[in-house]
């Protein structure tokens, strides 16, 4: 679709999709959000984007294959379930842990964590699948 | 408030049965989404509607009475369903998207004679 | 030693995966090299046969259960020895001889695959410790045997044998899966040395009819006898080396085995002893009958094995100590004579081409070894000394003799069955070896001195083997002491030997050769004879009387499938909402106790009202709405409102779920929607009637359901331990968050996978059909 407004509104839309996204994935265990609904809020804003721009366009801008983001994602959650079992605990406890970084910033993150990332990377990967290959052979595009 | 939530749910599936029972494919999955949304809303009924509380533990409190909210349980629940709802969505509509094109035909009585003698 | 054994028969499952190997390194060689498996077992039993006290039986437990109380352990006494020498030993020579006889054939792998299954199958069962293992491997043995007669599955009769025989004895295995489960249930073990141990037996238990009619059944079936025994002549479709294993030591044998096994729970009550006598002898004797007048060699021998097995069937019917002694010794004795005259079979078939024993004559000259291995296996058939037929047959004779009421009618039956085993010994040898005719010489197509020693081996070992056995018995008398002890319960030490002396049992047998030497020379007015008595009966031709009740069958069922599974889907679910909502009403509304009153309800809120009325609104208007984009658009409203009632009662998580979710379906079908048909009416107008009755009574009906679930609410909720424990063990404030991906973080593992294959579905409907549909057009 060739209208500008509609283009700018689309791009600053995205921005603001995957702030607002990122944002529900990092508060998610402690207040509403989580990895799902960040996923797919992030997924709307790229959706809107493939509806003005064309499929390729948001191809582009995942710069992997869908399919590689699925497979990433659950990729993750693996490594979120394999973590305790090398730590001699049962697969998928939640093991938690505090990490100091610089400027005396405290980070406390754990397993639960990595499990909600990997399902983002999915979400997005497995709706942004959906959507591409509906629009590619129905010819959305043009 | 039961009660009306109750009826609502009864409308729902009253709706969606009409829909799943007519022969046009667009209406049977429209029928298909009904149903779904009202079972989702009848696991929440049953999750109890009596308070209005969040479900979250407040910012100085280490746990929570589980009195004092609906049991969460059924929004897990229910969460698992929307989302796996719309994966199904996705899917069905693809199927018949491709079952339009192969039949050339939306009349799912015409399907019995597609199969393979 | 148990323990022992229990890896060695798990390394005969366990070498099938060796097989591809070995097949790429030394095709031919495959049968050799598996065969080292069943010797290993072999010299192990024949240790622990050695070792054996006469009165004890080894245990092998394993800690490997399938349920509990299913253990797979191992029982090794008198019986499981005999049978498991037979099956290890023969199954060794098989083998062996298979890796000549199947070589350069096709599909070799698969032969040694079913064939290896087989063995280890039968030899667990012989071996089981447990019912229910014994059934399961009985089981396998069916299903192995089934492959094995179908091995040659390009020919139309060999897939209908092997179809027979997998139905058949598959009903039997499912009788024997009920008697195993009644059983268990009345003396709460399924352990067969507890039951021994204990001195269990059912013969005063109500249901002991029905059990001991299941096992019958499934012994019968399995053990080929009257009127399931026409199986046995069908299969032997199967290539040779499986008509000789599955005749002398295993499969038909199973079933003696299991009624041996089985007698001290269900034996020595009038109806055990009448329903064996009278299976066992009609067998016996229409067996022996029908075997006079075949032609093919194949053929001659699977009769007289179904007679045999009627014989032992029998003997274990008479029940006395000489009686099962007897049956034991004869299915030694059967099962290397049997072995050997199959394998000679298919020495002969390969060597000549034929196995027609009319068209074959004076092979003696150019198969000298064959003739002396015939030799000796045929005269252990007939029963003459000094092989251990002649062992066997007098002790039959004895037994039968001093049966107390019947003996009138079995002695005749039983010499009978006798003289035409006679006469069918000296007939085929003399066909074969001995008889002249001048204008026909038969040819060789391989002469025997190019066979490998492997093909040989197999029955020069089973016929020196009955020899040896005849002139030294004392070998299997401690065997036959414990089995007997175990089956009977008796502490008797069982003697064997040759020479009986002179007493009725002799003049029985001699009588038994003289009448098979005057039917010998009087075989072909016999043979008219007993063709135009097979004429008759043609219209009973049980195998066609089979397979018509099969077909029968068969198109009965699709019928009925037709009517039922008519195609219409809406058909369908009337039926399944009305039979669930009547059967369901009939339970539900028997609850009447609870008191409705509105105030276990919560209050009304306006707005929650307010939003209900206009999903309300919204849904009827998708309903009738006559334009696809409206009807989505309502849809859509119906669930953002319904998420809205997610938000006013706390679930946020929840209400954002649902509202992003509703929006990609919308885009979706929208995407997908002007590629589809406007709505049409398809439907008459009674129809939508009907159609709106029958949606109505389906909102009602869960109205009412969810009214009364609401009233029986318990009290106790499982997300208790959840909300209480969210932070200290979650780390988490988002309650619903936590249950998620902390404690439920499974399920929700489970759901990702879910819907990546929801996409991949989409992936591959989308896609592949426009391959497909570019195919067509170019083919077009």
């Amino acid at each position: 679709m060739q209208n500008i407004i509609l283009q700018k509104t689309a791009k600053l839309i995205l921005i603001i999709m995957t702030a607002a996204s990122l944002w529900l994935l990092i508060r998610g265990h402690n207040n509403p959000g989580g990895g799902f609904i960040a996923g797919i809020v992030a997924a709307t804003g790229l959706i809107l984007y493939a509806i003005v721009f064309g499929s390729q366009k948001v191809e582009k801008l995942l710069k992997y294959n869908t399919r590689n983001w699925i497979g990433s994602g659950l990729a993750i959650i693996l490594v979120s379930i394999i973590i305790p079992i090398a730590l001699g605990e049962p697969p998928m406890t939640a093991m938690w842990t505090t990490i100091s970084l610089p400027f005396s910033i405290s980070l406390h993150t754990g397993t639960p964590h990595i499990f909600e990332t990997g399902v983002y990377i999915s979400v997005i990967g497995i709706i942004l699948s959906i959507i591409i290959t509906i629009m590619e052979v129905l010819k959305w595009n043009s | 408030m039961e009660l009306i939530i109750a009826i609502f749910i009864g409308l729902l599936f009253a709706c969606g049965v009409y829909l799943i029972l007519r022969r046009s494919i667009v209406k049977v999955i429209l029928g298909i989404f009904v149903l779904s949304n009202a079972t989702n809303l009848i696991i929440f009924l049953a999750g109890g509607i009596k308070s209005e509380a969040v479900a979250f533990i407040p910012d100085d409190a280490e746990s929570l009475n589980p009195e004092l909210i609906n049991d969460p349980m059924a929004q897990v629940l229910i969460l698992k369903a929307i989302v796996i709802g719309l994966g199904i969505a996705a899917y069905i509509l693809a199927l018949k998207y491709r079952y339009f094109e192969v039949t050339g035909t939306h009349d799912l009585d015409q399907l019995k004679n597609t199969d393979q003698k | 030693m148990a323990n022992l054994l229990t890896v060695l028969i798990a390394s005969l499952f366990l070498a099938t995966l060796a097989i591809p190997v070995i097949y790429r390194l030394r095709t031919n060689g495959t049968g050799t090299f598996l065969a080292l498996f069943p010797l290993l077992i072999f010299i192990l039993l024949g240790y622990l046969l050695i070792t054996l006290n006469p009165f004890e039986a080894g245990i092998g437990d394993s800690s490997i259960a399938i349920l509990e109380g299913m253990e797979l352990s191992l029982r090794v006494d008198g019986l499981s020895l005999i049978f498991g020498l037979l099956i290890s030993g023969i199954g060794f020579l098989i083998l062996l001889y298979s890796s000549f006889y199947m070589a350069n054939q096709e599909r070799q792998k698969s032969f040694y695959l079913y064939l290896m299954i087989f063995m280890g199958a039968m030899l667990a069962l012989v071996f089981s410790n447990n019912l229910i293992t014994l059934f399961i491997f009985w089981e396998i043995t069916s299903v192995a045997s089934f492959f094995l007669i179908g091995y040659n599955h390009h020919r139309e009769k060999s897939r209908q044998a092997a179809f027979q025989a997998l139905i058949i004895t598959a009903v039997g295995g499912l009788a024997l899966l009920f008697a195993v489960i009644l059983t268990g249930n009345i003396t709460g073990t399924y352990r067969i040395s507890e039951i021994i141990s204990e001195g269990i037996h059912l013969g005063n238990h109500s249901r002991y009819p029905l059990i001991l009619s299941l096992v019958i059944i499934a012994a019968v079936t399995k053990s080929a006898q009257f009127p399931f025994h026409f199986w046995l002549p069908g299969a032997m479709q199967a290539p040779t080396p499986i008509s000789a294993y599955l005749h002398s030591a295993t499969m038909v044998n199973a079933g003696i085995f299991l009624l041996l096994r089985l007698y001290p729970l269900l034996g020595g009550t009038i109806m055990w002893k009448y329903s064996l006598l009278i299976t066992g002898s009609i067998t016996m004797f229409l067996g022996a009958f029908s075997s006079m007048g075949q032609k093919d060699l194949k053929r001659i021998l699977a009769f007289t094995t179904i007679s045999a097995l009627g014989t032992m069937m029998l003997l274990i019917g008479i029940d006395t100590v000489n009686s099962i002694k007897a049956a034991l010794v004869f299915f030694i004795v059967h099962g290397l004579y049997k072995g050997g005259l199959f394998m000679i079979t298919g020495i002969i078939d390969k060597s000549t081409g034929t196995r027609d024993i009319y068209q074959l004559n004076n092979l003696t000259k150019s198969m000298p070894f064959t003739a002396l291995f015939t030799f000796l296996a045929v005269i252990s058939m007939a029963g003459l000394p000094p092989m251990l037929g002649f062992i066997g047959k007098e002790l039959i004779y004895e037994a039968t003799i001093q049966m107390p009421q019947l003996s009138w009618i079995i002695v005749p039956l039983g010499v009978g069955a006798n003289i035409i085993m006679v006469a069918i010994s000296i007939t085929v040898f003399y066909e074969l070896f001995i008889y002249q005719k001048k204008k026909i010489t038969t040819k060789l197509l391989i002469k025997e001195k190019a066979f490998p020693t492997s093909f040989l081996v197999g029955p020069a070992i089973l016929a020196f083997m009955g020899l040896l056995l005849g002139i030294a018995p004392e070998i299997l008398e401690n065997a036959i002491s414990n089995s007997i002890y175990f089956i009977r319960g008796q502490s008797i030490k069982i003697t064997l030997s040759l020479w009986h002396g002179f007493n009725e049992v002799l003049l029985l047998s001699i009588l038994t050769i003289a009448g098979g030497v005057i039917l010998f020379l009087l075989r072909k007015p016999a043979n008219r004879f007993i063709a135009h008595i097979l004429n008759l009966f043609d219209i009973y031709h049980l195998p066609s009387i089979f397979n018509n009740l099969v077909n029968t069958y068969l198109k009965v069922t699709s019928r009925n499938t037709e009517r039922i599974q008519h195609g219409y889907h809406r058909f369908y679910l009337m039926t399944f909402f009305l039979v669930t909502i009547a059967i369901t009403s009939l339970h539900l509304f028997k609850i009447t106790d609870i008191p409705f009153s509105l105030q276990y309800f919560s209050p009304v809120k306006p707005h929650v009202l307010l939003l209900i009325i206009i999903a309300s609104i919204a849904v009827l208007f998708a309903v009738f709405t006559k334009t696809r984009l409206s009807a989505i658009l309502a849809m859509g409203l119906t669930g953002y409102s319904i998420g809205l009632i997610y938000l006013f009662y706390g679930a946020v998580d929840l209400a954002i779920t649902q509202f992003l979710a509703e929006t990609i379906i919308m885009v979706i079908f929208v995407m997908v929607i002007y590629y589809l048909p406007t709505f049409a009416v398809l439907s008459t107008r009674t129809s939508r009637i009907r159609d709106a009755i029958i949606s109505i009574i389906t909102g009602l009906f869960i109205t009412l359901v969810i009214l009364k679930a609401e009233l029986i609410k318990p009290d106790y909720r499982v997300s208790d331990f959840f909300t209480e424990n969210s932070y200290t063990l979650g780390e988490g404030k988002n309650i619903v968050n936590t249950i998620l991906v902390d404690f439920r973080a499974l399920d929700t593992l489970g759901e990702m996978f879910v819907i990546t294959m929801a996409a991949a579905g989409v992936f591959s409907l989308f896609k592949f059909q426009i391959k497909r549909l570019k195919e067509r057009k170019k083919d077009s």
